[in-house]
């Protein structure tokens, strides 16, 4: 009798294994398409205003796959006239999501963990950043871009993240965006 | 299937059910000579009754034999020390051969099947447990390990390596192969997960093994055809070891200083009754680990946790042996913080500074990133005994696999769920049908059915898949004087169907393999002492399916990793030359072999980088290229007087592009360990040195960083057997990098950001638990 309940207290167990081994979370088949929900950041978009004539420029850096392995479609050229002063916004954008999601609004809101740094070589220019986060340090995504003579070169720009290290200067963290744009001042 | 259906190195001449060792009294200074005694005892399987007029022979050595008493009892004098055969002979029963190593006084069971003439043909190796060889890790050197994964276990073998990705997630590599090259066993069951990537670990609980075996050659054929580097067994004990009225089991307890970590681990088990042959054993494992500290700091977010369960039920009739097992693997692993890089700009800063850009103390928080695997094995085995020659065998298994792994997030708004996200099913199923004839060819001929199915959401870097494979093998050997001669054929077809999305288009993509595996191998045994085995073999593997579709970002690695749908499969000539010499208080052991690999398929960097909105990233790309692996094992022991040894294991490999004349990267660099101990009845203690060269062979510009400089390490073991009242306990500890030393490891993957783990201390405590569970008693 003894040996009996044993049996059915192992057949039970074996059952109680089974059956939630059976009841896991939904999976997906081999064949459906991708869900990715996680974020990306596609576009990285430069507007120039020259602060005079208040006429626009803008420069594109368009990676339809973000950080993966797929060529950027859009990769422009900044050009500015010498000797402005140009107001410099900039836009992150997720265009694979619809409607189109902006990053720069949660770089804004999260401005105390977020640093724009700009790198030139080759070309006449300074940068100014004008807006302050939460402890009274740069975040970038509004700047002064003074140019001086005619020249060429590049300009990096480059978005640090620093959740808790930020110091206002580049070294911290790592990097979420990064492009070393061509750049033209005639 | 199990430890007991070992018959990797004698043949299948032994009619015997179980065979128990128990290893007695050392004579102490008597090292050469023949002064051993062998004590046994021959009972009948079936009524458990001591069997008379059993005659045991040695073979070898004329006039030397006895017959069993009318309590089944024998003995041998005068033995000599090394390997000792048996010719067992009962009347009613055909004659045996019992093969096993000598070096103790010894005494033996034996479980005669022989009432109703039904012999089971079972092989019991009866492996001395303390002849250590370059295949296997036993039971003793397993007890040295517990608390450590299982690749760490595997380590003990010669020509195991392991590939590490941080402190706590490493994967075995033999002679220089790895991931979609070698196939582990658990259980007798290939563990299927996603195995192809190289920071995803075998997903097995180490406290489940009592023994791990390499198999090269022909008798790994009857697994698997893509084993290029080998087929590795993790072996759990055979449950039909339980026995009746005694609650069998053992409670593992371990703690170690470096990662503060602990583990605990509880196997029992049981035979229902005489009556009932019916067995059960239930097992559970639980680890944890903080972060872990190298001789300077900490590493931030190395902890990590595991939680393990396995149940196994058998029967065992006259004719009939079924077993039922289910296992649950689960483990959450922090990933190092200072691996974490935004893109190569990062990368480059992370390793031109001698300490991590991320700091941190000690904590047992697992944060992002981290990875976090579920592993569930289902099995049924059974065995069919046709009649005394031949057997059928039967598994099905279903293996179900959860890999995901959490990057950083971005912003607090980003999404909380898995980047990587895969769910990889497969159900495997074989017929064998095993042939032994005393005097003749034994064979073993089947058929294995692999059905897999692979899904994921998240990032992509596989796609989804079907993957279906049937394999066809037959496997002979057969001993002729001193001579054992081995071949084996395999034929193998697979079908992988891959599902892959461009934005809302789907292509799919049907691929078709098939192709055949050979081995031929041959052993000649001179006398007790020296016996040598050489064997040649070929076998292919289809490309996987990372190698044919991957296409994304590797985030540890800051690579972009690129496939090519147009890989044709790789085929390796491999020839090894394998001596063994054991002779008294000498042990020798080497292994010469070569593989040639006719389209390797090899990750190589390609230009130019790709520019993405993260900045530049160098692009890695599967190419087929010939390659040639020459590499030597070499294992040295020596006893001397008073239990003292002493010994010595050397892996060295040669490994180049026959294209382009250029070294094969991450290839393993030379290294030996010297052991030098004292292990008698009451106690071992050794103490290690393990020195690791720089790997010279390396192309300037290859990689990011040249290998790093040789080390050598110092380290420390001791056991102890003691008893408080009736109850018997192990206690061992080992003492890893005692002085400390800093050093990086060629073979870890996070080498370009972090020193490897300081100063560690494990202690152990292993303890047999037995109940008596008979009423009247």
């Amino acid at each position: 009798m003894n040996n009996l309940n044993k049996i059915h207290a192992i057949i039970i167990i074996s059952l109680l294994l089974f059956g939630y081994y059976a009841c896991k979370k939904k999976e997906p088949k081999p064949g459906d398409p991708p869900l990715n929900e996680t974020e990306l950041i596609t576009t990285l978009k430069l507007v120039f205003t020259d602060t005079l004539s208040k006429q626009v420029r803008t420069a594109v850096f368009y990676d339809a796959d973000g950080e993966g392995p797929v060529a950027p479609s859009i990769f422009d050229t900044i050009k500015l006239n010498s000797n402005k002063v140009y107001k410099t916004r900039i836009y992150l954008l997720d265009e694979t999501k619809v409607p189109v999601d902006s990053v720069s609004n949660v770089v804004l809101a999260e401005a105390a963990n977020h640093l724009f740094v700009f790198a030139k070589t080759g070309v006449n220019l300074t940068f100014t950043i004008i807006d302050k986060d939460k402890n009274n340090l740069p975040i970038g995504l509004n700047s002064y871009w003074n140019t001086g003579a005619t020249s060429v070169g590049t300009v990096k720009v480059s978005l640090r993240h620093q959740p808790g290290v930020k110091d206002g200067t580049y070294a911290p963290g790592e990097t979420d965006v990064e492009v070393d744009f061509p750049c033209i001042i005639k | 299937m199990t430890a007991l259906f070992n018959k990797k190195q004698f043949a299948l001449k032994v009619i015997l059910i179980i065979t128990t060792l128990f290893l007695t009294v050392s004579l102490f200074g008597q090292e050469s000579g023949c002064h051993f005694i062998v004590t046994g005892k021959v009972i009948d399987s079936n009524t458990l009754k001591p069997l008379e007029l059993t005659n045991i022979e040695v073979m070898g050595e004329k006039g030397k034999g006895t017959s069993s008493s009318s309590n089944g009892v024998f003995i041998l004098n005068n033995l000599c020390k090394g390997m000792v055969e048996l010719h067992v002979s009962h009347l009613q029963c055909e004659h045996i051969h019992l093969f096993f190593i000598l070096n103790k006084d010894t005494s033996i069971v034996i479980y005669l099947h022989h009432s109703d003439h039904i012999i089971d043909k079972v092989t019991i190796t009866t492996k001395n447990e303390n002849q250590d060889n370059l295949e296997t890790v036993n039971i003793k050197q397993i007890q040295l390990l517990k608390g450590s994964s299982v690749s760490e276990m595997m380590q003990a073998i010669g020509g195991i390596t392991i590939l590490k990705t941080g402190g706590t997630i490493s994967k075995p590599m033999v002679d220089g192969l790895h991931s979609n090259r070698v196939i582990i066993l658990n259980n007798g069951i290939r563990q299927e997960g996603q195995n192809w990537g190289l920071e995803h670990a075998p997903e097995i609980d180490a406290f489940l093994a009592t023994e791990i075996e390499l198999l090269k050659g022909a008798e790994a054929l009857r697994y698997a055809a893509d084993g290029v580097g080998g087929v590795i067994m993790v072996k759990p004990p055979s449950i039909f070891n339980e026995k009746s009225n005694t609650l069998k089991g053992e409670l593992n307890l371990v703690g170690n200083t470096n990662g503060r970590g602990g583990a605990t681990s509880l196997i029992l088990g049981n035979m229902i009754s005489e009556k009932i042959p019916l067995y059960w054993r239930v097992q559970g494992t639980v680890k944890r680990s903080g972060n872990i500290r190298t001789p300077s700091y900490f590493m931030a977010n190395t902890g990590f946790k595991e939680i393990n369960y396995s149940a196994a039920l058998g029967y065992q009739g006259k004719r009939l042996k079924v077993e039922l097992f289910y296992s649950s693997f689960y483990n959450n692993i922090g990933i190092f913080k200072g691996s974490h890089i935004g893109n190569i700009a990062d990368l480059e800063k992370a390793f031109k500074s001698d300490t991590p850009t991320v700091q941190s103390g000690f904590s047992y928080a697992i944060d992002r990133p981290y990875q976090q695997v579920w592993h569930q094995l289902t099995k049924a085995n059974a065995e069919w005994l046709l009649n005394s020659k031949s057997k059928l065998q039967f598994v099905a298994a279903y293996q179900k696999n959860h890999r995901e792994e959490y990057d950083i997030l971005r912003s607090s708004t980003s999404y909380k769920g898995p980047n990587f996200d895969y769910y990889i099913n497969t159900l495997l199923s074989d017929i064998t049908f095993i042939k032994t004839n005393l005097h003749s060819f034994n064979y073993t001929t089947g058929i294995n059915a692999t059905y897999q199915s692979n899904s994921f959401t998240g990032r992509f870097f596989i796609p989804g898949f079907y993957n279906k494979g049937i394999g066809a093998y037959f496997i002979t050997d057969r001993r002729i004087a001193k001579w054992k001669l081995e071949a084996a054929i395999r034929l193998d077809y697979k079908h992988l169907t891959a599902y892959l999305w461009k934005g809302i288009s789907l292509s799919v993509n049907q691929l078709y393999f098939g192709n055949a595996t050979y081995a031929i191998q041959a052993a000649y045994q001179q006398n007790k002492y020296l016996k040598i085995t050489a064997g040649l073999s070929s076998a292919w593997r289809p490309p996987a399916p990372n190698e044919l579709f991957s296409n994304g970002l590797h985030q540890g690695l800051a690579t972009i990793e690129i496939g090519d749908s147009l890989l044709k499969p790789e085929r390796s000539f491999n020839q090894f030359l394998n001596l063994r010499y054991a002779h008294h208080t000498w042990l020798f052991e080497s292994e010469l072999y070569d593989k040639y690999i006719n389209g390797f398929i090899n990750l190589v960097p390609a230009l130019p980088a790709q520019l993405t909105i993260r900045g530049a990233f160098p692009v890695y790309r599967y190419v087929q290229q010939n390659v040639n692996m020459v590499g030597l094992n070499l294992m040295v022991k020596h006893e001397f007087q008073h239990d003292i040894f002493m010994k010595l294991s050397s892996n060295l490999l040669i490994a180049n592009n026959l294209d382009k004349h250029i070294p094969l990267a991450q290839m393993p660099p030379l290294s030996a360990k010297l052991w030098i101990g004292r292990d008698n009845k009451k106690y071992m203690v050794q103490f290690w040195y393990q020195a690791t060269a720089r790997q010279f062979r390396y192309t300037d510009g290859s990689d990011y960083a040249a290998p790093p400089k040789g080390f050598a390490l110092f380290g420390m073991d001791a056991s102890r057997d003691f008893k408080i009242k009736k109850q018997a306990f192990k206690f061992n500890i080992s003492i890893n990098n005692i002085l400390n030393t800093k050093y990086r490891d060629y073979l870890n993957r996070f080498r370009y950001y972090t020193n490897e783990p300081g100063f560690g201390l494990t202690a152990r405590l292993i303890m047999p638990l037995q109940l008596n569970t008979k009423k009247h008693q």
